[in-house]
């Protein structure tokens, strides 16, 4: 079974947007009275988005991934707006040590400006957003606490450093702040490391990888498949300390962050209500990190001695999105984290002590996920009942996977989990039209993007040549 | 010095008749040995030749190392080898049969014989040539698999099986030799299906022995279907439910498989790998009393493979008696040394039993584990690296 990727520039907005939900009761019914539903909403908004991967026959690894999304509100006007990573063409066959480009607008990140109205108008060119490299995440923070919204996005070899300059416009200052990267990037997120009132940066890397030429799969026509991340050597991620001159200093290994990981994703939280903020890495297909804020400038890792590293088997997964979130309302973060098919999307219930439970089965979310590979998650209280539910764009990363795997599925329907407040029950089958659809989803934000009191979504989805995997943006909104 | 008295002795002593005759042996020997470098020198060039594909040019060379030392066996042996190479067969045979004539164990000319007899398809001259080879001191070391091959082609297929099965004793790397002895089995097999669905194409035993080559192909949903025919034709087969449960477990699809296997249970219910299976899949969805009698009775079938023993650890610490629980662990990691896991599960247990340093100990030894397994993955990378079409 092969080991699959993603990044999760999802979980990045955690950091700048809190889903517009009310608690209203600490309700415990397992059926609600009334169904909420979310309808696709795309082609009304005037969002047109293709993500391209840019699939070849070498099958690089690079080209599972994508895209990021982020809801923010760049321009302050009161309405979330839209930012959409895409990738780069890549030759077939691409050489080693090439770092692939943009080359046209197909290939542009798009910022789509909410309207009054409620529609979107693309605004890429105006505000300079059209990006570099084969893009995978972004992070969205205000790093110079100017009251605007910057963006960092992160690529296969360069990331870019974007400051909203106030008037619609962005500049990239990625030189000048000194946080160009390198190596892969997945995700990153904005994060004040050192309670310095300035929002410091992290950019989780996946692994060592270059272009090469390798078989993986059955040497059979049509059963080449994506190599698994085991054969690749781990990378360490790299930490911006925020000087507030807008330059940044990386301080990575100085604040312990020393362990080489294959990170996907990353949440933050202060799991231990210390006061101090810890982070979590989804490391793909070897032991999750946890790194604890010890309080005096460092952070150690105690992925293994908390237990959260691997599953309650002591088997590692296939770490992709992540959420540390109090879903339970004990005041506690837990960690929710999705992975491929066959593994079941990991829940580490937060037990209080520094330490934590395995409990994708008691949670229900172990059942319910066997079958599935999930990548962008959000904690969202759908129904507003004061729990909060979950929504996964989900998909496998492999697109042959069916040869080999038949109940498994490349393109597979988003899954909507509802809080019951004992556990999670499976509720897509009654949330509308948008989860029954196979797509090859990947990246999700969440926010109120009509202000009308309820979380609506956006979905973005891998691009393949597959007409139902087309890569186009979807916009759920809740009915 | 010295070497010049005795050149002197050696002259002064030449009119002795005693010396006179060691020295008529020493020319003739001296001259023997002119001739044996000449004609050593000639098969070296007529290697050359054949080595270039000039077989007339060594042919001529060979023809002048015959009027140099006429009757020369090996030179007799060397031509029938050049002839076999331009698949003249009759003049090799001709020639190897001259050397045999003389010395019947010459040195791998049975061989070769036998290879220009199994060229003209004359297989039981073959069969015997490299028989008679095989019982020289040093046989040719490709004598055996020919001989299986001639064997082959003369339809004796149990002959030439053993034949290969020796080969492959002598020579655990004989490639050609497992190529062949796959060959082969894979053609008997292939015959006995085709005899089957002469017999009858919905039969039991066809559908059987379909899903289970699928099945060793990998290709589980045809095998799950051939099984599906197989139990059609005979519902009350044994063995079946639990083939179409190992396909099913390997396709990720436990509950289909649960199914399966509750029904090959019924068949026999004390088979430790159906009650293992049926105890995996219920400690993966924690019905633990379940799971729990499952595996006690994969244990008591004397069933000891490392897994078992991992999901028995399970259920006991379900059950909150963690010394059993360290004792079953401790069987997995006995059972499979190399394996992480059952040290985290270990780790669990001793810090359940307050004991921080045991459990930092197998912490440690689970990390340390994890990080070979990665490096061993790493390194394949390694040698896959270069451009690996």
């Amino acid at each position: 079974m092969h080991r699959a990727v993603a990044h999760a520039s999802f979980l990045l907005l955690c950091l700048v947007f809190v889903p517009a939900s009310t608690i209203l009761s600490q309700n415990t019914d397992s059926s609600p009275a009334i169904q909420p539903r979310f309808s696709d909403v795309t082609p009304a908004l005037g969002v047109h988005f293709q993500h391209i991967a840019s699939h070849t026959s070498k099958k690089y690894l690079i080209e599972t991934m994508g895209s990021g999304v982020g809801l923010f509100d760049y321009d302050n006007d009161g309405r979330l707006d839209i930012f959409a990573v895409n990738g780069a063409p890549l030759t077939d066959p691409t050489p080693r040590g090439a770092i692939p480009q943009k080359s046209g607008p197909q290939h542009w990140n798009r910022l789509f400006h909410q309207k009054p109205d409620g529609t979107f108008e693309d605004v890429t060119e105006k505000a300079g957003l059209q990006g570099v490299g084969y893009g995978f995440g972004v992070a969205i923070g205000d790093y110079d606490n100017d009251g605007f919204e910057d963006l960092y996005v992160t690529s296969y070899g360069e990331n870019r450093l974007y400051h909203n300059n106030g008037n619609g416009t962005f500049t990239d200052v990625t030189a000048k702040a000194g946080v160009e990267g390198g190596g892969w990037s997945t995700s990153a997120a904005w994060v004040d490391l050192d309670n310095d009132g300035l929002l410091d940066l992290v950019v989780v890397r996946y692994m060592q990888w270059d272009f090469f030429d390798l078989w993986c799969g059955e040497r059979k026509e049509g059963f080449r498949a994506y190599c698994p991340p085991d054969s690749f050597p781990p990378l360490s991620p790299l930490v911006y300390h925020n000087d507030g001159n807008g330059h940044f200093t990386e301080v990575g290994q100085k604040l312990g962050f020393s362990r080489q990981g294959k990170g996907l994703g990353i949440a933050v939280a202060d799991y231990d209500r210390d006061g101090h903020i810890d982070l979590f890495f989804a490391n793909d297909s070897m032991p999750e990190f946890l790194y604890h804020n010890t309080g005096n400038g460092t952070f150690e890792e105690v992925g293994l001695r908390s237990g959260v590293a691997v599953d309650g088997e002591g088997r590692s997964f296939a770490g992709m999105g992540v959420e540390f979130t109090d879903f339970d309302n004990d005041g506690l973060p837990d960690l929710v984290i999705t992975d491929l098919a066959d593994q079941m999307y990991a829940v580490f219930r937060n037990n209080g002590e520094g330490a934590f439970t395995y409990d994708s089965y008691p949670s229900g979310i172990g059942r319910m996920s066997f079958a599935h590979s999930g990548w962008g998650m959000r904690f969202l209280d759908y129904d507003n009942d004061g729990w909060k539910d979950l929504m996964i764009a989900q998909g496998h990363d492999l697109d042959n996977i069916e040869l080999t795997f038949p109940n498994l599925h490349y393109s597979e329907p988003m899954l909507l989990a509802r809080n019951t407040g004992k556990n999670f029950v499976d509720v897509s089958q009654q949330a509308g039209a948008v989860f029954q659809q196979p797509w090859v989803g990947r990246g999700l934000a969440t926010g109120d993007i009509d202000n009308d009191g309820r979380v609506d979504a956006v979905v973005t989805l891998s691009g393949h040549p597959k007409p139902a995997n087309d890569g186009h943006l979807k916009t759920g909104q809740r009915e | 010095m010295r070497r010049q008295r005795h050149a002197s002795h050696f002259v002064v002593n030449l009119s002795s008749p005693l010396h006179l005759a060691i020295l008529g042996a020493s020319l003739l020997l001296a001259a023997a040995g002119v001739a044996q470098s000449k004609l050593d020198t000639l098969l070296r060039q007529a290697r050359v030749a054949e080595k270039r594909g000039d077989y007339a040019g060594a042919a001529g060379i060979y023809e002048q190392a015959l009027a140099s030392a006429p009757g020369s066996l090996e030179v007799l042996k060397r031509i029938g080898v050049l002839e076999q190479t331009e698949l003249k067969f009759d003049r090799s045979i001709a020639h190897f049969r001259q050397v045999l004539a003389l010395d019947p164990k010459y040195p791998e000319v049975n061989f070769y014989l036998g290879v220009s007899y199994f060229g003209k398809n004359e297989l039981h001259e073959a069969i015997e040539s490299f028989q008679r080879e095989l019982a020289t001191p040093g046989p040719h070391p490709r004598s055996r698999y020919y001989l299986a091959l001639a064997l082959q082609s003369s339809g004796r297929m149990d002959d030439a099986v053993a034949e290969l099965n020796r080969a492959v004793a002598d020579n655990p790397h004989d490639a050609d030799a497992l190529y062949q002895l796959a060959r082969l089995h894979k053609s008997a097999s292939l015959q006995a299906i085709e005899r089957l669905k002469a017999i009858d194409p919905d039969s039991f035993q066809l559908h059987t022995l379909m899903g289970e080559s699928y099945a060793q192909e990998k290709r589980y949903p045809e095998a799950i279907e051939e099984y599906r025919l197989a139990l059609k034709r005979n519902p009350r087969a044994e063995g079946i439910h639990f083939s179409i449960g190992v396909a099913y477990w390997v396709l990720h699809e436990p509950n289909k498989a649960e199914q399966e296997f509750t029904e090959a249970l019924k068949e026999n219910p004390e088979d430790p790998m159906t009650n293992l299976y049926l105890g995996d899949i219920a400690v993966q969805d924690q019905r633990f009393d379940e799971a729990f009698q499952y595996l006690q009775a994969a244990e008591k079938a004397h069933l000891d493979v490392p897994r078992m023993h991992t999901l028995l650890g399970t259920c006991y610490q379900v059950r909150h008696d963690p010394e059993s629980a360290k004792r079953e662990f401790m069987a997995a990691i006995k059972g499979d040394p190399s394996a992480a896991a059952p040290h985290y599960l270990l780790a669990q247990v001793y810090r359940e039993l307050h004991d921080p340093d045991a459990s930092a100990r197998e912490l440690n030894e689970f990390e340390n584990l994890s990080k070979s397994v990665a490096g061993k993955a790493q390194d394949s990378l390694g040698a896959a690296t270069p451009e690996s079409k």
